[in-house]
């Protein structure tokens, strides 16, 4: 499909579009302009700015600043009633049904006056023209008398894409449709599509096959850290390319190691054995003093709750963590701290910090028993220094230990969040995403800083979503699919990005 | 106006209510407000919302509410006075604690295993601690050992209220007790990753709470003379009014502090014992009462949002910086 049109006129225009989310540039001055009749891929990795971008031109959430106009109308929607005056139809990534009304209803919901009659819906002719609809884009036979929960989610999925249909949109956005459609629904899509931008339709593409983003879109822009990267179109650009662009920043791996072989000492300091929970299977493996352990995976091979349940504060159906020092099982988070065993969240602003209390009062919940004299009092004086030892050792901007957490950068934010586990001078380390939502800057930083670690013969698990960070500091890499895991890879040259990602799909 | 500033009026607030209460009351009432009897009176009232506060502060600053004090106090009071009248006078405030206490780790228990909303479990225990009380008395009052109105006494209250108040407010401000339920307030998943153990934590600050709650009933029952039916009716509002009144913050977490409980119940008590002075009926006292809680939790939770608001500022220019 690759017809360029390259002189239709522009149906959709926005300029510098901002939007913050306190410290998280969500979308950080994007341009980007829609012609008509044409099929329009966005990628970017997650956290891109994508779905931020089109919840904006949906009415979901305001932009900060900036400015956006159809067909030459100044267009600033408050919600996505507004959204609907323009003839925007969208389908979003979260499903935004109401399970409690039928199929039919749910196409119609917010546009229901067409068949309302003094206050009351003549559902007769709703569901009449409800199935002329779904006939008419090539779905006959659908069951839109049913229950909107009883439905799979490719029917759900359908049904959203009927509902931006009805309203006869000039521009279409779609958020990871594709995802849930079988193969012959998938060909049905494309076919609409093809239907609706013979027509002048304009179309947005959201999805994470790229190679299908390619195959449908007439060009593609890529969006990295909230900003746009360019436009590209698809037939002058490789798959290669175009993942090296969503990946975008050269990644600076001055702060990564050699690629040189796993050195750890022979001294095991963990011992997991047949660990399993509701998202991950029959888990072994030895951790070793002074060893980078990477752990990665898709979204549901479940590297992240292995993480919880190694620290405890996940439940474990079977198997065991143990101690190899003092032979302690690790049966609850007490039970991890207890013994040196720290643990770092993902979700740095729900789980591990609070956002509304001061660096102090962070810091010392991770560390309080080392404040305590007396047998059971708090110093406060000892709260004051591991404050100030945590603002000076790691680098936290700011101008006192009083600040609350929520006048903070991501950046700063995780250097608390790290840097008060760290402090403690623990032996063993669980990471999940440490270097997750803080700039590039920050990243480095705790790159040399997990290098340090290592240098010190500490004992780290590293779990990722970021391969070339996994790359560029691991001995060892545990691939995990489906909560197994399905490979291990040795550093040395075998750890490439490559043989990672094959193994994860 | 920046965050400072903002933080400032929001603690200053709850100390200029009491001091415009106070010279409203000097101007309209002097002599008889600043009289011996008048303090006295504001002591009586002061005493039980104090007590009670002193363990309402744990649940509170958790985030959780715990409005079954009434029927705690009670309950525990009318087991106490039973027992004791057998037993003899001296088992009746041992009594009373313990069940109290087993009453507020019951509820603590709920709310923290079976993560039941504290609002409806502590609703439940009220109606049905009530409902005992009413069945083992039959409507009667039951009387206790006349020795026991030496609790009455000025000199013993204020001795065991200080007591009370010197230990709770070190457990609140000074160990892992309070640090913690403040943390469970703040964000409790925090605090669970960070390694609370999130039940036990809730069971003490219930316990605590349920524990005073008996130690109130004794006073009570010892000023009345017995235990009569709907005893403590009412009894955890007032308390809650108090800490709120003290600018407690509703939603709990860090901002709660000790002297908070004793500037609100103070505020209340002056209040209360002002507005009797006054004549005013009692339907007009609750009226004023009423008002001036919500304007003072208004201020609270406004310029508590303002503050959130100015600090988010802060960390977008800081990263726009970066």
């Amino acid at each position: 499909m690759d017809k360029i049109k390259t002189n239709s006129e522009t149906v959709f225009l926005s300029n510098n579009i901002k939007k913050y989310y306190g410290p998280t540039k969500a979308n950080d001055g994007i341009s980007f302009n829609l012609k008509k009749g044409e099929i329009r891929g966005l990628a970017g990795e997650n956290g891109s700015g994508k779905s931020t971008l089109i919840s904006i031109i949906s009415g979901i959430t305001q932009k900060d600043s900036g400015e956006m106009k159809i067909n030459g109308q100044l267009y600033q929607p408050k919600s996505p009633l507004d959204a609907h005056e323009f003839r925007i139809g969208t389908v979003v990534q979260e499903l935004g049904l109401v399970d409690g009304l039928t199929a039919g209803m749910n196409v119609y919901i917010g546009q229901t006056e067409q068949f309302t009659k003094f206050g009351i819906m003549d559902m007769k002719r709703l569901y009449k023209t409800c199935e002329e609809l779904f006939s008419y884009w090539g779905f006959d036979n659908f069951p839109i008398r049913e229950m909107t929960k009883n439905l799979t989610v490719e029917e759900k999925k359908i049904v959203e894409l009927i509902r931006a249909l009805s309203v006869d949109p000039q521009i279409l956005i779609l958020d990871e449709i594709t995802q849930a459609l079988s193969h012959n629904n998938r060909t049905k899509l494309y076919n609409i599509l093809d239907r609706v931008t013979e027509e002048g339709m304009a179309v947005v593409v959201i999805t994470h096959d790229i190679e299908e983003m390619l195959n449908i879109s007439d060009s593609i822009t890529v969006l990295l850290d909230g900003r746009v990267v360019g436009d590209y179109q698809a037939s002058e650009i490789t798959l290669d390319e175009l993942k090296q662009k969503m990946v975008g920043r050269i990644v600076d791996d001055t702060h990564f190691r050699p690629m040189d072989k796993p050195h750890f000492k022979d001294e095991i300091v963990m011992e997991v054995r047949s660990v399993s929970g509701s998202k991950f299977q029959d888990i072994s493996f030895d951790l070793h003093k002074g060893q980078v352990l990477g752990f990665c995976g898709l979204s549901d091979a479940g590297i992240h709750e292995l993480g919880e349940a190694l620290y405890g504060v996940e439940h474990r159906d079977s198997g065991e963590v143990k101690l190899t020092k003092n032979q302690k099982v690790i049966h609850t988070q007490q039970d991890a701290i207890k013994n040196n065993v720290s643990y770092l969240p993902k979700d740095r602003d729900k789980n591990a910090l609070m956002v509304n209390d001061t660096i102090k009062n962070n810091v010392s919940l991770a560390v309080i028993d080392e404040l305590i004299v007396n047998g059971f009092l708090i110093s406060d004086k000892k709260a004051n220094i591991f404050a100030n030892k945590v603002i000076e050792d790691y680098q936290v901007k700011t101008q006192s230990r009083e600040q609350i957490i929520r006048g903070l950068s991501g950046g700063n934010r995780q250097k608390v969040s790290l840097g008060r586990w760290l402090a403690l001078d623990n032996d063993i380390l669980i990471l999940d995403c440490p270097t997750r939502g803080v700039d590039v800057g920050v990243k480095a930083y705790i790159y040399t800083l997990l290098n340090e670690l290592k240098d010190q013969e500490k004992s780290i698990i590293l779990i990722s979503d970021e391969l070339p960070e996994l790359i560029g500091m691991c001995d060892i890499i545990y691939i995990m699919k489906n909560g197994k895991i399905v490979k291990e890879v040795h550093r040395g040259p075998e750890m490439i990005e490559e043989n990672i990602i094959e193994e994860m799909i | 106006m920046n965050s400072r500033n903002i933080n400032l009026i929001k603690k200053l607030f709850p100390f200029f209510s009491l001091f415009i209460i106070l010279i409203v009351f000097t101007i309209m009432r002097y002599s008889m407000f600043w009289s011996v009897s008048n303090l006295r009176a504001i002591l009586n009232n002061w005493v039980p919302l104090v007590i009670g506060g002193a363990g309402l502060i744990f649940v509170n600053a958790q985030g959780s509410v715990d409005i079954s004090l009434g029927g705690t106090l009670a309950f525990s009071a009318t087991i106490a006075a039973i027992l004791s009248n057998s037993l003899g006078y001296l088992t009746f405030i041992p009594i009373a604690i313990l069940i109290g206490l087993i009453n507020g780790l019951f509820i603590g228990f709920v709310v923290g295993y079976f993560k039941v909303p504290s609002i409806m479990v502590s609703l439940a225990m009220m109606m049905s601690l009530s409902a005992i009380v009413a069945y083992i008395t039959g409507g009667q009052s039951v009387f206790i050992s006349p020795k026991l109105f030496k609790l009455n006494e000025i000199s013993v209250k204020l001795i065991a209220t200080l007591i009370v108040l010197i230990v709770t407010a070190i457990l609140f401000s000074k160990t892992k007790i309070g640090f913690f339920s403040k943390s469970i307030g703040e964000n409790e998943e925090t605090a669970r990753y960070s390694g609370v153990n999130v039940v036990k934590y809730k069971m003490l600050a219930f316990g605590i709470s349920g524990l005073l709650a008996g130690l109130a009933g004794t006073f009570t029952s010892a000023s009345i003379g017995g235990i009569i039916p709907n005893m403590g009716n009412m009894y955890q509002l007032q308390i809650l009014m108090g800490l709120f009144l003290g600018g407690a913050p509703v939603s709990g977490g860090s901002g709660t502090k000790y002297y908070q409980l004793v500037l609100g119940s103070l505020t209340l008590a002056v209040l209360q014992s002002g507005l009797v002075l006054m004549g005013t009926s009692a339907a007009i006292s609750a009226i004023i009462q009423g008002l001036i809680l919500l304007i003072v939790v208004y201020i609270g939770i406004y310029s508590n949002n303002k503050f959130l608001a100015l600090e988010t500022k802060r960390a977008s220019l800081e990263s726009l910086k970066e």
